[in-house]
């Protein structure tokens, strides 16, 4: 050991201590971003004595960063169709508003009751047809809102997929980064940070699942086993299907030319606002619009008129009609009926018509006898009138895909109908609620064992000052030592 | 708050479960405090899931049995309009029947019979057409019309013209004819039995006398339950007490012999009595149908009442343990906020 | 004896002395260069044989010893190319218009050609693994040419070998056999479908459909697919044939790959055959899940870095992370190192004390490694230097006062006679 080596061992001291303080500093800059990790220096010995700084590590948690990415797709999911279940409850409203389909049925049939009590009575007859044309706008409007939702989600799918493509060609970029970095033997925490920012950002939208292979190269996969990325990114596509008609499901998103949702799909997404966007687009949705049209459908058959016996003639439309003017087929939903839903013209008042086709029926073919319960006229004909407040309460087929059963009233499958939404808001709000909660422990747990506590941060800080303080005076020492030989030569 | 303060939690991730605990207990506490104040649950649906579609059904059934309750509400007053015209018919008969009885056997009373019976003949008309809300009540589903004709207008109704044409046809002469002093007493009873008779048969009722129709009102008295809620000019009480005013104005009585008098006069009385019995017993029939309504009324208010009950239970919020959670709630977020504070104090900066 | 060889003897003693300040000058001015190792100056008798009895003083004389062989100080760099040796032997350098020499100093940089140039104006020697390491020739230095770094050469890597692990899910329904993707028709059908990023051998992107079918009971099918003959759909029917296809069979009692088939040859379109090994891949009930899927290979890209084994073979590390081996850096070495003559610019020439050169790899037997981004501190220690440079001065003012005092005897004699 000479003084010349001491000299060399307390600047390797100085040079060590200084680059840890700016590591230090590095982490402190960073300590409120969720997705930084603590930067830990490897400090080598060299074999003359002196320190130098080997590597840069994180406190990187491989399992629980996978754990916050499935928690994430999961909320993610859940998240999404709660959004669009909300959405569907303000058709309904609170059950206390009774501006449900529902309700405003219970309401029609109200009011046929006061007009069959008083037949005679045109202004109850009026009341009747504005409850049943405040029930086709309701239904119209709920149609469209139906078609709205559909419509936003499949907008929403595309604006997502472009996001997911986004994130991925970003992950190419930064994978690269990080392979031309470890092939460099440089730092390369802040890439891994980073790539696994997007992986946190990604995983919300898709379900993903990822495997380390060597030197920190990722492969992603969605979480049913379609490859995303590997060396390069995969392509995620859909075509736009927006503006969807009634009956029309929208396009299946393909992975790496795979089709991961819809009922074909071999390897189908499990988690994610894709695929939660998806079950709203294709199936929760429309069930429920499926729901509207079979009301729209009921109606038109629960008000129709029926030929007298013997004759042969079909029935026809009555209270209720569509564009079509015919009695669409029983127990099978006709698509978008809702949205065409209207109160008969010839009954309506405020289109020129006559209540009195209600208490008499023959809406849909004036002057034909065969239809028509009162030809004297009489004022005060409630037959057919409690006929149609009997029909409402009477059993009729649906269609069994509305999910609410083949058979039921028309009061109680509106009643049904807004019960299914309900139900599923709450096992949704329920599980969403739930998954947020895990997700955030999740995260929460990931960022305590990797994240960066200020306090040791500052502990370190004194630790490497101190170590400089020291460094320092060691070369003080040996500068010392020399003048004092230097002096000696005088 | 549970979040250890120890080494291995950092400050930064305290922080953020921190951050999302105050967000969420602050809307926690907005969504309590609102059911607090309204004593119902903020968002029934997603309380109650499927269990809503219950509620919905009760609300449509009460609202259902609302409508039923004001429709026989309307359907009661008809009864008391029709009972209280029924009863001033039963009177107006019963005034005729002890004139005509009185006259039976003291011809000095024949004189004024007549007139008399013309009255009541009004009387009845007057009643049979009364009006309840501008509807006609004896009219049957023809509400809009008058259900009889004013006997003594001029020209003659086709009722009078009837009777005059079945006197002539029976007796060869006008029933205004001094000559019907001639007739006996046998084919007097014999007209009564058959001519007359059938003008007050179907259908020379339902084409000459009255134009109301047989169809009586029917409503539904319950959810489900339809009863017929009007008596029309149809039913028999009209007839006989039409028949016997008939018989005393228009068969000549003026001029009849003392026998013959005799007979129609028991047969006005026999006509008016049967009248006066049969209309007794439809008002019993009315009276039945009317306490029907009263009782499927009050028995539809109590259901609404239950269900109205049973959908406030269902949605009500229990207050007592909400103000519990609301308090714990408030008092963990406060100490959040505490902890909030004193993390930002047990830095280690500020020892540097 | 005699006054004058007193004076001689003295001036013999102040003579060395000063040498011996020249080489504590000459360390003292190289403290700070790389490489450099110390010189000290050592003394001998020269006896004058006595007559009689009279003593002679004789001289001294200097030799310069050179501790060529002494480990300087490692000091660490933040640059790649500086380097040094830890234990024996000497890089091979080349200066303009002369022989190979040896030298420690290692702070090399690249000049405009690229080639890595030290201070001393020495170019570093090496042998080019472009076409394979060849055989080194010890003791001479045939073959060794100067270490260019091109940053702009391209490399592609061919893919050859790869992996996959994975489970295959035991549930999934058999597929018949004329839907099966190995007969590429329209309506192929798979149970699980994942794609691989081959390359060729100029480094061009293959994407791999790699498809498995599930053929019957515990067997499987698996096949290969080049993804640029795909139908415009993005799947069947491709184009071009399969590139493989693998029939696989599984143990029903625990679900392990049995048979010989565990691993699938694809010839990659205009690259090598990638041998893809299955033998880990396994079927449980379950999902269809990677553990693992890998395949080398690089596309064609500039270089980003070079790095340096203990065992000096620079590798060039290229943007896409691949990385080739380009030089193998030898080290020289002598018989006896303390022997060898310096010469300008911290370089060193072999002299017939020190024997030939011999060119030995690093890290092996007797022979130190190289360091990268660390440099050889010159081997004087200031301190000694200053104690020595004490010593010779005292020294030295003890032979002057020797020849005063002779001086002064000599005056004295001469003034005898006066």
């Amino acid at each position: 050991m000479t003084l010349g080596s001491a000299w060399s061992v307390g600047l390797s001291g100085l040079s060590t201590a200084a680059d840890q303080i700016a590591l230090v500093s590095r982490n402190v800059s960073r300590a409120g971003d969720a997705d930084a990790t603590r930067k830990i220096a490897a400090q080598t010995t060299n074999a003359n004595g002196t320190v130098s700084i080997a590597r840069i590590d994180r406190t990187a948690e491989r399992a629980l960063l996978e754990g916050v990415l499935s928690r994430r797709g999961e909320a993610g999911h859940e998240t999404a169709i709660a959004a669009a279940l909300d959405r569907l409850h303000d058709i309904v409203g609170d059950p206390e508003l009774e501006s449900s389909p529902a309700a405003i049925v219970a309401t029609i049939e109200a009011e046929l009751r006061v007009f069959a009590a008083d037949p005679s009575n045109e202004a109850a007859g009026r009341a009747a047809v504005a409850a049943a044309g405040d029930l086709a706008r309701t239904l119209n409007a709920a149609s469209a809102e139906v078609s709205a939702v559909r419509d936003d989600a499949d907008r929403a799918i595309v604006e997502k997929v472009e996001s997911i493509n986004r994130s991925l060609a970003e992950l190419e970029a930064v994978s690269r980064d990080i392979r031309t970095a470890v092939g460099r033997d440089g730092d390369i925490t802040d890439l891994l940070d980073h790539r696994d920012a997007i992986l946190k950002s990604m995983s919300r939208e898709i379900g993903i699942r990822t495997i380390v292979r060597d030197a920190s190269d990722i492969v992603v996969y969605t979480d049913g086993g379609v490859t995303l990325f590997e060396a390069v990114a995969r392509e995620v596509t859909v075509t736009p299907s927006a503006p969807l008609g009634p009956a029309s499901t929208g396009a299946q998103i393909l992975v790496d030319g795979v089709e991961v949702t819809g009922l074909n799909a071999v390897m189908p997404l499990r988690s994610g606002t894709l695929l939660g966007l998806v079950e709203i687009r294709d199936v929760i949705v429309p069930t429920f619009g499926r729901q509207l049209d079979e009301i729209a459908r009921g109606l038109i058959e629960t008000f129709r008129d029926e030929a007298k016996a013997g004759t042969g003639k079909p029935a026809i439309p009555g209270l209720f009609t569509s564009e079509a003017g015919t009695i669409p087929p029983s127990g099978s939903a006709t698509p978008g009926l809702a949205a065409l839903l209207t109160v008969h013209a010839a009954i309506d008042p405020a289109k020129g018509g006559d209540v009195r086709y209600l208490r008499d029926g023959g809406a849909s073919a004036p002057g034909d006898p065969d239809y028509d319960t009162n030809p004297a006229r009489s004022a005060g004909h409630s037959a057919r009138l409690l006929e149609l407040v009997a029909a409402i309460s009477t059993a009729r087929n649906f269609d069994p895909e509305a999910g609410l059963g083949a058979t039921a009233n028309l009061r109680d499958f509106a009643a049904a109908s807004v019960g299914w939404l309900e139900e599923r808001r709450q096992v949704t709000s329920d599980r969403t609620e739930l998954t947020r909660a895990v997700s955030d422990r999740a995260e929460a747990s990931l960022l305590s064992r990797a994240g960066i506590n200020l306090d040791q941060e500052m502990a370190d800080l004194l630790r490497f000052e101190q170590s400089f303080q020291a460094s320092s005076r060691l070369i003080a020492t040996v500068d010392q030592m020399i003048r004092t030989l230097i002096e000696a030569t005088r | 708050m549970t979040t250890m303060i120890g080494s291995l939690t950092t400050v930064t991730s305290a922080g953020h479960a921190l951050a999302a605990h105050i967000r969420r207990g602050q809307s926690e506490a907005a969504r309590i405090e609102s059911e607090i104040a309204s004593g119902r649950i903020a968002d029934v649906g997603r309380v109650l899931g499927s269990e809503t579609s219950r509620l919905v059904g009760l609300r449509q059934e009460a609202t259902a049995l609302a409508a039923a309750i004001d429709a026989n509400a309307t359907v009661k007053s008809r009864f008391e309009a029709s009972q209280a015209a029924l009863a001033g018919i039963a009177e107006t008969a019963g005034a005729v029947l002890s004139t005509l009885m009185a006259a039976r056997n003291d011809p000095d009373l024949r004189a004024g019979l007549e007139f008399e019976v013309g009255t009541a003949m009004r009387a009845l008309q007057d009643l049979t057409n009364t009006t309840f809300a501008g509807r006609h009540l004896f009219s049957g589903i023809a509400t809009t019309t008058p259900p009889m004709p004013d006997y003594f207008s001029d020209p003659q109704p086709r009722s009078r013209m009837a009777v005059s044409a079945a006197f002539q046809s029976a007796f060869g002469m006008t029933n205004a004819d001094p000559a019907a002093a001639s007739i006996d007493a046998s084919s007097m009873q014999a007209f009564l039995d058959t001519g007359f008779e059938a003008l007050f048969a179907d259908p020379a009722w339902g084409s000459d006398w009255t134009a109301a129709s047989p169809e009586p009102l029917t409503s539904l008295i319950a959810a489900d339950q339809k009863s017929s809620t009007s008596l029309t000019a149809h039913d028999t009480a009209f007839r006989k007490i039409t028949a016997a005013f008939t018989m005393v104005l228009d068969t000549g009585a003026g001029n009849l012999n003392e026998a013959a008098f005799g007979v129609v006069a028991d047969a006005a009385i026999a006509k008016l009595s049967e009248g006066v019995a049969s209309l007794a017993e439809s008002r019993g029939r009315l009276g039945s149908v009317e306490a029907d309504v009263v009782r499927a009324t009050e028995r539809m208010e109590r259901q609404v009442d239950v269900m109205r009950g049973y959908i406030a239970d269902s949605e009500r919020v229990d207050l007592p343990a909400l103000s519990v959670t609301l308090n714990a709630l408030l008092t963990r977020l406060e100490a959040t906020f505490a902890v909030t504070a004193r993390m930002r104090s047990i830095s280690l900066l500020d020892a540097l | 004896m005699s006054i004058y060889g007193t004076l001689r003897t003295s001036i013999s003693g102040m003579s060395v002395q000063t040498d011996r300040l020249s080489t504590i000058g000459d360390n003292i001015a190289n403290v700070s260069t790389t490489g450099y190792k110390r010189a000290a100056a050592e003394f001998s008798t020269l006896v004058l044989q006595a007559v009689g009895t009279a003593y002679e003083s004789g001289s001294v004389e200097t030799s310069i010893r050179r501790s060529v062989a002494e480990q300087g100080a490692l000091d660490y760099s933040k640059s790649l190319t500086d380097l040094a040796i830890n234990g024996a032997g000497f890089f091979l350098v080349e200066t303009s218009g002369s022989d190979v020499q040896m030298t420690r100093a290692g702070n090399f940089t690249p000049n405009a050609s690229g080639e890595l140039v030290n201070s001393g104006g020495g170019k570093l020697l090496g042998y080019s693994l472009e076409s394979g390491l060849g055989a080194v020739v010890v003791n001479g230095t045939a073959g060794l040419e100067p270490v260019r770094l091109d940053e702009r050469a391209l490399k592609a890597i061919p893919s050859s070998e790869g992996a996959i692990v994975a489970n295959l899910p035991a549930s999934a329904s058999a597929i018949a056999a004329g839907d099966r993707p190995s007969v590429n028709g329209a309506g192929a059908q798979y149970s699980a479908r994942t794609s691989l990023v081959a390359y060729d051998s100029l480094g061009g992107e293959v994407t791999l459909d790699i498809y498995f079918a599930k053929t019957g009971p515990e067997a499987w099918e698996v096949t290969v697919f080049d993804r640029a003959t795909a139908a415009t759909s993005g799947s069947f029917p491709y184009a071009g044939p399969a590139l493989a296809t693998q029939s696989l069979a599984f143990d029903a009692s625990n679900g392990r790959l049995v048979g010989s088939a565990s691993s699938l040859a694809v010839p990659i379109p205009g690259g090598l055959t990638a041998d893809i090994d299955l033998s880990l891949m396994s079927q449980f009930a379950g999902d269809f899940s990677i553990a693992n899927a890998r395949i080398d290979g690089a596309p064609a890209v500039p270089v980003s870095t070079y790095e340096m084994s203990d065992a000096g073979v620079l590798t060039a590390v290229y943007q896409n992370g691949a990385r080739s081996p380009i030089y193998q850096i030898p080290l020289g070495y002598v018989m006896s190192p303390d022997n060898l003559s310096m010469v300008s610019g911290n370089a060193f020439l072999p002299t017939d004390a020190s024997g030939d050169i011999q060119v030995g790899l690093a890290d092996t037997a007797g022979l130190g490694s190289i360091v990268s981004g660390a440099l050889e501190q010159s081997t004087v220690d200031i301190a000694s230097e200053m104690a020595a440079m004490i010593e010779a001065q005292r020294n030295y003012t003890a032979n002057s006062r020797v020849f005063q005092t002779g001086a002064e005897l000599a005056d004295v004699a001469i003034s005898l006679r006066s």
